[in-house]
């Protein structure tokens, strides 16, 4: 069941477009991961949805009532802050009980909540402690459970793993992502971490420069991404340009890929290769479903799991993450690969 | 075998150091003992042994006499109400101030600081240029409505130094508190909104708990200001109104009743110190801003015809408050009786037979002038003592020495004024002729604002640039010379203006201490204003737009010096 839809929302400060045309819908439950680099306009666009800033355009409507009349205190959603924007001046309990307060919550049930949303993030017995005497970590959970303690219909998080180091970011990811979909919350995560963003999202909203590029599942997005801008993004260097094909065949910028188009696709000449799903072959060795490639080693890297390896084809740059096995040649011979199809992606330019 | 003889020199430094580093402290001691504590405690033991014999009950007779109570229920009340009225005017104005973006807020903001730097003299005939029965707005009036008597009569009542206090507190309560609103995360209030609270109940759940530090903090700052009130009290309040400071003055000055000048500067001494240990108090646990609170955060536009009107209403307020008795002032001093005029600037120079003054009255700002540069060398030189070794200290002595330079910042000018008259005219020190007194006192007042400005720069040093300078064969002292001097420059700068222009404008102390022949400025301007006359009047307004123009100029020079460094 859809439960928010954005249509044509636009928004600009001083003259400067910030958002262009967004639309897009999201069902109760589902988690949206609004991803993108900074200044594409992700935090703009979840402070519009929480009503602190306003549109110039486009129509927000949750539940089947459009929500843009409504002040923000009255909309009922929770907002988790980048800084988390704990009240400094109250402990750990009056913070999570302020949104219960707001709605008259009795005392005594807002205590039995409040005990019950610290235990949900993992702080119990931290109700009287002071703000100041909490870890980034710790802060990170009081602004989760503040947020979460109202019900609000729509949660939304900027950025709330930004402050942390790496480790400590992964591990929260994940439990935010537990906790959330315990309680069934609908949600929009802002982040600029794309691996983040997978561990946390049902959905991924891809922003560029205010314009909403792809909205997917994270694995259509990682295996399809729709343009060369959502690519780059993702960090996939291997994007090769091509002319048009005449016929069926895909005049790709290095020789050895003049591939078939698929079901006369003549649109889409940008070609992507994922960098996993190559192997190292003697040549002519290949199985259905591959396609060869051979080109010199320039860089050789032993990453554990894999070799990272650069080599040059046609004056061009490709990027590989081979299997520790076989055990590739040095740096400066030739080397053949055999690349699955899967791993080809042809992009809208 | 390096190691072990850099490990060497490095302790060798610190046990160096460390054993004549009180050194340092000796000289600042001894002054504080001779020309703080000793005319203190001579005052304590006037007020239990008037006349040379240990005489509490005296004391107790002096304290609970009418006129004491009365004295002290007037100074608490006006305090009081001064901070009421001042905090009720200028937080509307810290709000706009920490909110809004509107042309000329630099220029307001620079503006604001003109009142900290104005002696309390100068503000006084300021006051009364512009509202006083000679006053400027009456002048005019009498003439516009053909009146035969002023419409305005605010000489000589309580309204007319409230007026002068809000002028004085306003900018400070304002840059204060509106520093700290600036600073408050816009963040925890649009959490707070986006829990459900509206925009009132943000308000007052949120954003005014934020803000009682800070309006505490400039409301006790307030209080102490009003409530050692002496310049502006005794000038614009008249002989029926009396603080604890301005009685001390007269029952030393006009009955010689030292006993009681005493036993009030005893109170004065124990509220003093009880309210600046409440404000540093307040200050260390909120770190609330005091001397340079930037305005910053991200100020929004103005929208909106209700907001419009507000922020005009304000800042039409700030702008008459801050600058018509500037104005005023500066007017009165070119107009007479018949329209422009230079008399008042020429009688300056000549000695008038019906002057109040044995000299030409111009030498009073030579005096100024000179009493203000040996008072800043003073102060500079024991503040550069003390904060060198408050830097260098470690250990629980370094708060406690570092409270004790501070103390003279709790003691009011005119207790201290009356200390020196009682103690520095009798052997061993007889200075009461001397001119060094004015200095030496000027010098006291500033040397904790001093030691709160160079202190700072000099703990900003990072420990390692010595450490490097000592390891390439630098002696302590010459790790002085060449590493902590040049690196705060710029702070002794800004303690050396500031020494100056609190010796140009102090008149608490300087109304005891200074001889009838050497007058500084703010004790001439206080001669002429309690004298009758056109002519005294004129020469006043005339000496204070001199004195407000000889201070700013001060500023200006020592301003570019640390700007060229």
């Amino acid at each position: 069941m859809t439960i928010l839809d954005v249509t044509n929302l636009s928004s600009s400060y001083e003259g400067q477009p910030l958002l262009k045309d967004i639309t897009f819908s999201l069902k109760k439950g589902e988690i949206l991961c609004l991803l993108g680099p900074s200044g594409a306009g992700k935090t703009t666009l979840l402070r519009l949805l929480a009503g602190l800033e306003k549109e110039d355009s486009g129509i927000v409507t949750f539940g089947n009532l459009n929500i843009q009349p409504i002040p923000s205190h009255k909309r009922n959603f929770g907002m988790m802050f980048q800084e988390y924007a704990l009240f400094p001046h109250k402990n750990v309990f009056e913070n999570v009980s302020f949104g219960l307060e707001m709605k008259k919550w009795p005392l005594k049930i807002r205590q039995e909540k409040v005990a019950g949303m610290l235990e949900i993030v993992g702080l119990k017995g931290f109700a009287h402690r002071a703000i100041d005497e909490l870890s980034g970590g710790e802060r990170q959970r009081v602004a989760l459970a503040r947020s979460l303690a109202p019900e609000p219909r729509l949660l939304l998080l900027d950025e709330p793993l930004g402050s942390l180091d790496r480790t400590l970011r992964d591990r929260l990811a994940t439990e935010i992502r537990s906790i959330l979909k315990a309680l069934n919350v609908t949600a929009l995560f802002v982040t600029h971490d794309q691996s983040e963003a997978f561990s946390v999202a049902d959905k991924v909203a891809i922003l560029h420069e205010g314009r909403l590029e792809q909205f997917d599942s994270p694995e259509n997005i990682y295996r399809t991404p729709a343009n060369a801008t959502v690519a780059r993004f993702l960090g996939f260097k291997n994007i090769i340009y091509g002319k048009r094909a005449k016929g069926d065949l895909f005049y790709s910028a290095i020789e050895q890929l003049h591939l078939a188009t698929e079901n006369g696709d003549t649109e889409n000449c940008t070609l992507l290769i994922r960098p996993e799903g190559a192997r190292i072959i003697q040549a002519e060795e290949l199985i259905k479903n591959e396609i060869a490639l051979t080109g010199k080693i320039v860089k050789l890297q032993f990453q554990g799991a894999t070799y990272k390896m650069q080599i040059e084809v046609d004056e061009h740059m490709l990027f590989f993450d081979l299997p520790i096995d076989p055990i590739p040649p040095g740096i400066g011979d030739p080397v053949h690969l055999a690349i699955r199809t899967s791993s080809f992606v042809r992009l809208a330019s | 075998m390096r190691n072990g003889r850099i490990q060497f020199s490095v302790n060798f430094l610190k046990t160096n150091f460390g054993s004549n580093r009180w050194l340092l402290l000796s000289l600042p001691l001894l002054f504080l003992a001779l020309f703080y504590f000793y005319p203190l405690i001579k005052i304590v033991f006037m007020s239990f042994a008037p006349e040379g014999v240990w005489e509490p009950e005296r004391l107790r007779q002096l304290i609970s006499s009418d006129n004491y109570f009365r004295v002290l229920r007037f100074t608490f009340w006006q305090a009081t109400l001064s901070t009421l009225l001042t905090l009720a005017l200028a937080l509307p104005g810290a709000y706009i101030f920490a909110h809004f973006n509107f042309p000329g807020k630099n220029m307001l903001q620079a503006l604001m600081t003109v009142p900290f730097v104005l002696p309390t003299v100068v503000t006084a005939a300021a006051f009364r240029a512009l509202l006083g029965s000679g006053g400027l707005v009456n002048s005019w009036l009498i003439t516009a409505l053909d009146l035969s008597i002023p419409p305005i009569r605010i000489d000589q009542t309580v309204a007319f130094f409230l007026l002068a206090h809000i002028f004085y507190n306003y900018s400070l309560v304002l840059r204060i508190v509106a520093g700290y609103w600036s600073s408050l995360d816009p963040d925890i209030r649009e959490a707070a909104g986006m829990l459900g609270a509206s925009p009132w109940q943000t308000f007052k759940k949120i954003t005014l708990p934020l803000l009682v530090p800070a309006i505490t903090s400039a409301a006790v700052l307030v209080f102490i200001f009003c409530f050692t009130s002496f310049g502006v009290i005794l000038i614009l309040g008249g002989p029926g109104y009396a603080t604890i400071e301005v009685e001390i003055y007269r029952q030393a000055v006009q009955f010689f009743n030292l006993p009681m000048a005493a036993a009030l500067s005893l109170i004065q001494i124990l509220i003093n110190f009880l309210l600046m240990w409440l404000h540093a108090r307040i200050g260390s646990k909120n770190r609330v801003g005091f001397f340079s609170t930037a305005i910053g955060g991200t100020p929004k536009k103005v929208k909106g015809f209700l907001q419009k009107s507000f922020l005009l209403a304000n800042l039409l307020f700030m702008v008459i408050l801050l600058l018509a008795p500037l104005s005023a002032l500066l007017l009165r001093s070119f107009i007479g009786e018949h329209g422009f005029t230079l008399a008042y600037y020429s009688s300056l120079f000549t000695t008038h037979s019906r002057s109040v003054f044995f000299v030409p009255p111009i030498n009073a700002v030579l005096n100024s002038v000179g009493f203000g540069l040996a008072a800043m060398c003073i102060a500079v030189t024991l503040g550069l003592f003390a904060s060198t070794y408050l830097a260098s200290a470690k250990g629980r002595s370094v708060p406690f020495w570092d409270a004790v330079i501070m103390l003279p910042l709790a003691t009011s000018a005119v207790t201290l004024g009356f200390g020196y008259i009682i103690t520095l005219n009798t052997p061993p020190l007889n200075l009461r002729d001397s001119l060094a007194l004015v200095p030496i006192a000027h010098g006291l007042v500033a040397f904790p604002f001093v030691v709160r400005c160079i202190l700072p720069g000099i703990r900003q040093i990072p420990q390692t640039l010595k450490e490097a300078a000592t390891l390439l064969g630098s002696s302590p002292l010459q790790v002085w010379r060449y590493i902590d001097l040049p690196l705060t420059s710029r702070p002794i700068m800004v303690g050396a203006i500031f020494a100056f222009s609190i010796s140009m404008g102090e008149f608490g102390a300087s109304s005891f201490v200074t001889r009838p022949h050497t007058p500084t400025m703010p004790v001439a301007i206080f001669r002429f204003l309690s004298q009758p006359g056109d002519l005294n009047y004129g020469q006043a307004m005339a000496m204070s737009t001199i004195l407000m123009l000889v201070t700013a100029s001060g500023f200006w020079l020592l301003g570019r010096i640390a700007d060229n460094r």
